[in-house]
């Protein structure tokens, strides 16, 4: 597929892609070429986020300068002062900026939202268990935010939570069922937590939305048949499966017998959608036959 | 190559239907003025308007482009691993992004 430089970063904005170096980039070659339309201001708002990312600080406070010209007083043009602010490390004056923002209005999320992140950027070692009592109370009020949840799984898994990590994934996967790659993530925290026939269960599902031959867009994607292929080899090397602690019931388990065919699968389909050529290849296959042991 | 084809083909049936809208226009104001109204149109006129649907059918499917994938399934398969999930509004700025692409 094919598309303008003016739609690929339209397209960035939508579905929220970070891309920073390349939006400079192309931000600016669009911007000389001077077709914009109403595009123009959501572009320079994208141009100033990515500038300050990348510490180019001039360049992201010229489009500040003009978006507060076109729009003087406007709350969202005042988040990027913020955020220019956090660029820059001072890390007061932005939560200022943010305090005064949730002053005139307290259902600001974007401002709620930077003062949590502020609270993960700046403080050092237990950043994370700061910032999550935080982010629990910003989700009880906006629970339909799904980035929310997965930075608050993410943060559990930081703090090597990973029961609670899965709980609040379990959240997003209510807020965004087609998803498959919260499923996935849910799969592998399951298998972090150690409980890999619920892993198992998280991954086949994932792998079942992904689709089957016909409505695969991309089979060379392998990660998820990795993952089955770990959990699959984990609960294979116990001798009993029923005592592996799980929070599977017995009745809905995985058999040996199943587990078996699906090693074989796994390796299979490793093998011929991720391949690679030559040594890569060798070396999966070693990888994939348990000669290699990896802990 | 098809896709030329297929707008020729848009083309004339567009022309076809103009001129059978012209066709009819012309042949009501002469019956008009020869203070004969009628309700029915010559059979030429008919055969030319659907000779025109029929051939705009064809040809606007050859000269569209290729569906898109509209499901979420097909969206997803398209974003790479840095488009899943970024979190722009939680995002921190980058620390180490001032010392290599920075101002100085």
């Amino acid at each position: 597929m094919t598309s303008t430089d003016l739609e690929t970063l339209a397209r960035w904005r939508t579905i929220g892609a970070r891309h920073s170096e390349e939006v400079i980039e192309l931000g600016l070659k669009v911007l000389k070429s001077g077709r914009l339309g109403d595009q123009e201001w959501a572009l320079r708002e994208q141009l100033a986020i990515a500038a300050l990312d990348l510490g180019q600080n001039d360049l992201s406070q010229a489009q500040i300068n003009l978006l507060h010209r076109k729009f003087p007083d406007s709350p969202r043009v005042k988040i990027l002062d913020g955020l220019l602010l956090e660029s820059k490390g001072k890390v007061n004056e932005a939560k200022d900026v943010y305090d005064n923002l949730l002053k005139i209005d307290e259902t600001n999320i974007s401002a709620l939202q930077r003062l949590i992140s502020l609270t993960i950027s700046s403080s050092s070692t237990s950043s994370s268990s700061a910032a999550i009592p935080l982010l629990l109370k910003y989700l009880d009020i906006f629970y339909s935010d799904p980035s929310g949840w997965s930075l608050l799984s993410e943060l559990y898994c930081e703090q090597g939570m990973y029961l609670q990590a899965l709980d609040s994934i379990s959240h997003l996967l209510v807020i965004q069922p087609w998803d498959e790659n919260n499923v996935r993530r849910a799969g592998e925290i399951a298998y972090t937590a150690g409980d890999y026939q619920l892993s198992l269960k998280h991954l086949l599902r994932a792998l079942e939305m992904q689709g089957d031959k016909q409505t695969n867009v991309n089979p060379k994607r392998t990660r998820i048949w990795w993952g089955i292929k770990l959990a699959v080899s984990r609960l294979l090397e116990s001798s009993n499966l029923n005592q592996i602690e799980t929070s599977v019931p017995i009745e809905m388990r995985t058999t040996e017998k199943q587990l078996k065919l699906l090693d074989e699968l796994s390796t299979e389909k490793i093998l011929q959608y991720g391949g690679g050529k030559g040594i890569n290849l060798e070396v999966k296959r070693k990888v994939l036959s348990g000669d290699v042991v990896v802990r | 190559m098809s896709k030329i084809l297929g707008q020729a083909l848009v083309v004339v049936a567009v022309l076809a239907l103009v001129h059978a809208a012209f066709s009819t226009y012309e042949h009501l104001s002469t019956l008009k003025a020869l203070s004969r109204p009628s309700t029915t149109l010559p059979i030429s006129i008919i055969i030319e308007a659907i000779v025109s649907l029929a051939l705009f059918i064809p040809g606007i499917t050859l000269a569209s482009d290729t569906l898109e994938d509209v499901t979420y399934r097909g969206e997803l398969a398209k974003r790479s691993i840095d488009d899943q999930d970024a979190r722009m509004g939680f995002m921190i700025p980058s620390r180490r992004g001032k010392a290599i692409f920075g101002d100085q």
